[in-house]
């Protein structure tokens, strides 16, 4: 669950519908339609993450143009968490700047020093060949790069290390090759079985259904979950619609949809049945054929 | 630039892959021989120590060094990660459950680690 919990935030697509499908609660699918209310989104307000990172990732990260959040994978970046070993620390007046090292790369961390706060004498200070664990943000200045810090501590467990570069991977992972799938599926197969009343054979069929998405592109992925855990019409969800909720242009959602299909022509009624069953959206009386199901499935995605 | 500054995090099996690069390496110290060490990672390693090397038999240690051309590690910069209980089985975990070794070094983990950086290297180095 605590897995669930950091994935949603990145998000606030598919995770959210997912976590609301499981749960059959309306929280996240509330809090879904309320920013679709503004769409556009209005800067990076309310949608603050903390992203693990490695440092060479840091001094990879693209930034658009001045000023602007910086990219990661492609995804906006505004809090990060890394850790690092010290390689040189350098007291200023007014800050303190250590040079980390993760074995990926070497960054600037600055921590600016509270001139408010009361001088506590008894807090050890990091010292060289020592880990830290930062949080903080990028910060350019005079094309150069730092990490400005929130927040410092001691690393005293070293499996904190490999921890963090492990989840920085699954992180980096997630937003390349879309969420997971494999272990979440399935629980998701569950999920549907409690959803949809009529739905054992979407239930049964949709394992199969998930490996073929598996190879679908993370658009088409997104696309596919969306349609699996909103409600919907008998006509289905209208492309703009998916658009909308997903962030994405609507050529995006359309290229989705012609992997559906391709995905189904090459496949064999299981899938059909499956997308069926999970889309809940084909009349059988009116489609009992293959090629009917395919053109409906089609339709699916194209405006009525 | 940042492909000076990583280190790669390796084991033994990686060193010829390595030479004359900068390396990161977790193991555990089996024998301390005057200037050299051996490192038990994934197989044996020689580490060739330098003066501030402090490390002890048993100890697990992080190594950041240099692999020289006959895969020894010349030693830049080590940092011990603590001593490994006592143990006698190759795991080093001896029957104990991951409540009682919370503060050992879990090579599994590392090793994990070491797996995931050159299978997803492009957030960790570069060639």
């Amino acid at each position: 669950m605590a897995n669930y919990g950091y994935q949603g935030a990145y998000s606030t697509t598919t995770y959210g519908n997912q976590n609301a499908a499981v749960e059959g609660g309306g929280f996240m699918n509330g809090s879904q339609s309320g920013s679709q209310d503004s769409p556009g989104g209005t800067k990076t307000y309310g949608k603050d993450t903390l992203r693990p990172v490695t440092i060479k990732q840091l001094i990879e990260a693209q930034q658009p143009h001045p000023d602007s959040e910086f990219k990661i994978d492609g995804a906006d970046v505004t809090q990060i968490t890394f850790v690092g070993q010290i390689n040189s620390i350098s007291s200023q007046a007014t800050n303190t700047t250590y040079k980390l090292d993760d074995g990926t790369g070497l960054i600037e961390v600055k921590q600016w020093i509270d001139a408010d706060a009361i001088a506590d004498s008894t807090k050890q200070l990091p010292k060289e060949g020592e880990y830290l664990r930062v949080w903080g943000r990028i910060k350019a200045f005079n094309n150069k790069r730092h990490i400005a810090v929130h927040v410092l501590r001691p690393i005293t467990n070293f499996n904190e290390i490999s921890c963090h570069l492990l989840e920085a991977t699954a992180v980096h992972l997630y937003f390349t090759r879309g969420p997971p799938t494999g272990g979440e599926v399935k629980a998701e197969g569950g999920g549907d079985g409690g959803m949809f009343v009529d739905s054992n054979g979407g239930a049964a069929g949709g394992t199969s259904n998930a490996s073929k998405v598996t190879k679908m592109s993370p658009i088409a992925r997104k696309v596919y979950e969306l349609l699996k855990s909103s409600t919907q019409s008998n006509e289905g969800l209208h492309v703009n619609v998916i658009a909308q909720q997903l962030h994405v242009p609507a050529n995006d959602v359309y290229k989705a949809g012609d992997e559906f299909v391709k995905e189904i022509v090459s496949a064999t009624t299981i899938t059909s049945k499956a997308y069926h069953g999970d889309l809940q959206t084909m009349s059988q009386k009116r489609v009992p054929q293959q090629s009917a199901k395919l053109f409906r499935g089609r339709e699916l995605v194209s405006p009525s | 630039m940042a492909d000076n500054l990583s280190t790669p995090r390796i084991l033994a099996p990686h060193l010829d892959a390595f030479q004359n690069r900068t390396i990161r390496l977790i193991g555990r110290v089996t024998q301390l021989r005057g200037e050299t060490a051996t490192i038990d990672a994934q197989g044996t390693v020689t580490a060739i120590l330098n003066r501030d090397a402090h490390l002890s038999v048993g100890h697990a240690v992080e190594i950041v060094g240099k692999v020289q051309g006959d895969l020894s590690v010349r030693v830049l910069q080590s940092t011990d990660f603590g001593a490994e209980r006592e143990f006698d089985d190759e795991e080093g975990r001896n029957g104990r459950t991951n409540a009682d070794v919370d503060w050992d070094v879990d090579f599994a983990a590392a090793e994990a680690l070491v797996d995931a950086t050159h299978r997803y290297k492009e957030i960790f180095y570069s060639d």
